[in-house]
């Protein structure tokens, strides 16, 4: 009843003026990200959120999450058409999407895919209002070394599931602290690493940092390859609708998808991609017609279009509740809240119910807004794709150097973000995770603070965080995320040489 | 989002491209940490670094240079025994990397004496030149229209930008 009142609530919010444009400029500008091949929401997310400075807490938030989930849905329309994936977690929805184009089926596709999408981001909109507050209360609880553990546990999840080695993760996780040191420290107020520079002193920003990893290193990418020369195809509204037996064999695959997304959004790093293969590989397990899959099958558009919204919305469950982003997206929206006095976490609810009930809101309508906006305004969506590219990418720069000087009126941060955006454009060409980096230098501060408090209160015993029974289990699922793997492969090698040497 | 899972794989482009003794060019990247994580460690052992019962502000980054050291040093072995293979092709166009960079240098070094207008003008000027093929005096016209139209969309949306020497 409690949550129904803060959802009224929440809709009143949302009704302001200034909401309801954030709330459209948001899903309109997401999805246009996620048509756009190269710009993605984190990069988006990163050159509004200077922007976003100006506006008010609430409508800043409803613009950055509409940006974040609006490009889940704009993502499949060059998938499904072009078979270039709009976002990274559209590339799976190339295999059957762009098939299905093929086959003359297109607008079949691309409805299922955004039908499934509404319906698995209403469905993670409702789980996030029922995990959210459970968990922020069970957070209530959480002390210093609960946090330290949660961190540990985040970095250490994150540094399994980023791919690449574990060596390779954890050096990257280590860049990312080590650069979040920078700067005067909280407890005793000792300027560190700033070598006499007053601006390094105040430490590195966040904005400059993933402004340049994200969004300038995406265009020094795209500005390195020619200009790409490929057939559009366009989409009469006629034939958007799936026919009965599509639309019958799409609603098992956008449950199940949305059932494999949510949870994949609780853990730390990319859910959101890593749900769409999980959800593919699942259809085309259960499929009745496992042959068809490769040659257009509809459910391979389905599960995972609806897995990643899915993810999409679970990702904010641990933002909201703990104050902790597990994903890029969800830290950049953290950023938001930070510039604006908003600490997310336990008590956002009882201090600040206008931005967690707007917020929610806000998603409801969102995902509404944007079932209207992307079937009839597909034409649209697809003639941004004919813009010329040098004007397009002029204009991302300029409004990323704009946004990131706004923040400070910070010069220095402007050769941060030049700065960064060489080192994401490195990371990129090594196919090093910079979303590795991003996620220690968010939440770097929140450890350093918490070890420190953990280990004065035990007096320099580490053993005490073995006691508290919240930390113990985050410390050992973490470690476990990390040998769990390297001894299931051992444990196969072992059996696979033995049954070899039983074969002889 | 760079690619996750299995984003290193041997690609058929970055097989070969190697440093002489067969050692991937990627053995640059841990060797590169490796040296900044050493900096990094003897700069945090600079501060205090305390005890664990009384920590100082050393303590957290010395664990951190520890880290770095360690996973540096993992990864070195790993590119060793085992190399990976090079980072990708240069693309073919890759000159505009390097101008894109400096026409943001050039905005930087103009934004605070020139003011907004001017240094825009110039960094959108020069980002058409790099990236596109048009006219001169097109680029001059779609430079400067986007400088008006983006000064005044910044201006309505209250973020402040320095003048320089223009009146407005």
């Amino acid at each position: 009843m409690e949550s129904f009142t803060g959802l009224l609530n929440g809709f009143a919010f949302l009704l302001s003026p200034n909401n309801l444009i954030a709330l459209v400029a948001g899903v309109f500008l997401g999805t246009v990200v996620g048509v756009l091949p190269g710009l993605g929401p984190i990069g988006a997310m990163a050159i509004l959120l200077p922007i976003s400075f100006q506006m008010e807490a609430t409508a800043a938030l409803i613009l950055m999450a509409g940006i974040f989930y609006g490009a889940q849905y704009g993502g499949s329309t060059t998938s499904i058409l072009m078979n270039i994936p709009g976002e990274s977690t559209s590339v799976v929805t190339c295999i059957e999407g762009y098939q299905m184009t093929k086959r003359g089926r297109a607008g079949a596709a691309l409805t299922v895919s955004a039908v499934g999408s509404f319906i698995a981001g209403t469905i993670a909109v409702v789980l996030l209002m029922i995990f959210a507050p459970i968990l922020g209360q069970f957070a209530l609880r959480f002390g210093a070394a609960e946090y330290f553990a949660l961190t540990a546990f985040g970095l250490m999840v994150l540094s399994r599931l980023t791919g690449g080695g574990l060596a390779i993760a954890f050096m990257i996780v280590g860049i990312g602290l080590a650069l979040k040191t920078v700067g005067q420290e909280m407890m005793y107020g000792i300027a560190r690493f700033s070598f006499g520079s007053i601006d390094l002193w105040q430490g590195l920003e966040l904005t400059p940092v993933v402004v340049g990893l994200f969004g300038i290193a995406e265009v020094l990418i795209s500005a390195e390859e020619k200009e790409s020369t490929s057939q559009i195809s366009s989409v009469r509204l006629r034939e958007l609708l799936p026919t009965r037996r599509e639309w019958g064999r799409s609603i098992g695959p956008i449950l199940r998808g949305t059932a494999v997304g949510f949870p994949f959004g609780l853990i730390p790093g990319p859910a959101a991609i890593l749900s769409t293969f999980a959800s593919y590989a699942l259809e085309k397990r259960v499929s009745k017609h496992p042959e068809e899959f490769g040659k257009g099958a509809i459910e391979g558009v389905a599960g995972p279009e609806s897995a990643n919204n899915a993810a999409a919305g679970g990702t904010l469950v641990p933002l909201l509740s703990l104050g902790i982003p597990f994903a890029p997206p969800t830290a950049l929206l953290l950023g938001a809240f930070i510039i604006h006095g908003v600490q997310p976490g336990p008590l956002l609810m009882s201090e600040h119910p206008e931005v967690f009930w707007g917020l929610v809101a806000s998603m409801y309508a969102g995902n509404v807004m944007l079932l209207i906006l992307n079937l009839p305004m597909i034409g649209l969506f697809v003639s941004i794709l004919r813009l010329p590219r040098d004007l397009l990418l002029a204009f991302i720069v300029l409004v990323s150097v704009v946004g990131v000087y706004s923040v400070n009126n910070s010069v220095f941060d402007l050769m941060v973000m030049l700065a960064m955006s060489l080192v994401g454009y490195a990371m990129r060409k090594f196919r090093l995770s910079a979303a590795t980096l991003v996620l220690p230098l968010v939440i770097g501060t929140l450890m350093e603070e918490s070890l420190i408090r953990t280990l004065m209160l035990a007096r320099g015993d580490m053993g005490y965080l073995l006691s508290r029974p919240i930390a113990l289990c985050l410390l050992v699922i973490g470690a476990a995320s990390l040998i769990a793997p390297v001894a299931w492969r051992r444990f196969c090698q072992r059996k696979t040489k033995r049954e070899q040497g039983a074969a002889r | 989002m760079t690619e996750p899972a299995a984003s290193r794989k041997v690609s058929e482009k970055s097989a070969g491209r190697t440093l002489p003794g067969g050692v991937s060019w990627f053995i640059v990247v841990p060797l590169l940490v490796l040296v900044l994580g050493l900096l990094y460690t003897i700069g945090a052992l600079s501060y205090q670094v305390g005890t664990l019962a009384s920590p100082k502000s050393g303590l957290f980054p010395a664990f951190v240079g520890i880290l770095l050291l360690v996973a540096s040093g993992f990864c070195l072995y790993e590119e060793i025994t085992r190399p990976s293979p090079g980072p990708d092709p240069l693309g073919p166009a890759w000159w505009r990397v390097p101008a894109i960079c400096a026409s943001i240098g050039v905005f930087i070094y103009l934004l605070k004496p020139a003011g907004y207008l001017i240094a825009s003008t110039v960094l959108t000027a020069l980002l058409i030149f790099f990236l596109g093929r048009r006219p001169r005096w097109a680029i001059v016209g779609i430079a400067l229209a986007t400088a008006a139209v983006s000064y005044y969309f910044f201006n309505l949306l209250g973020v402040p930008l320095p003048p320089g020497p223009l009146p407005f």
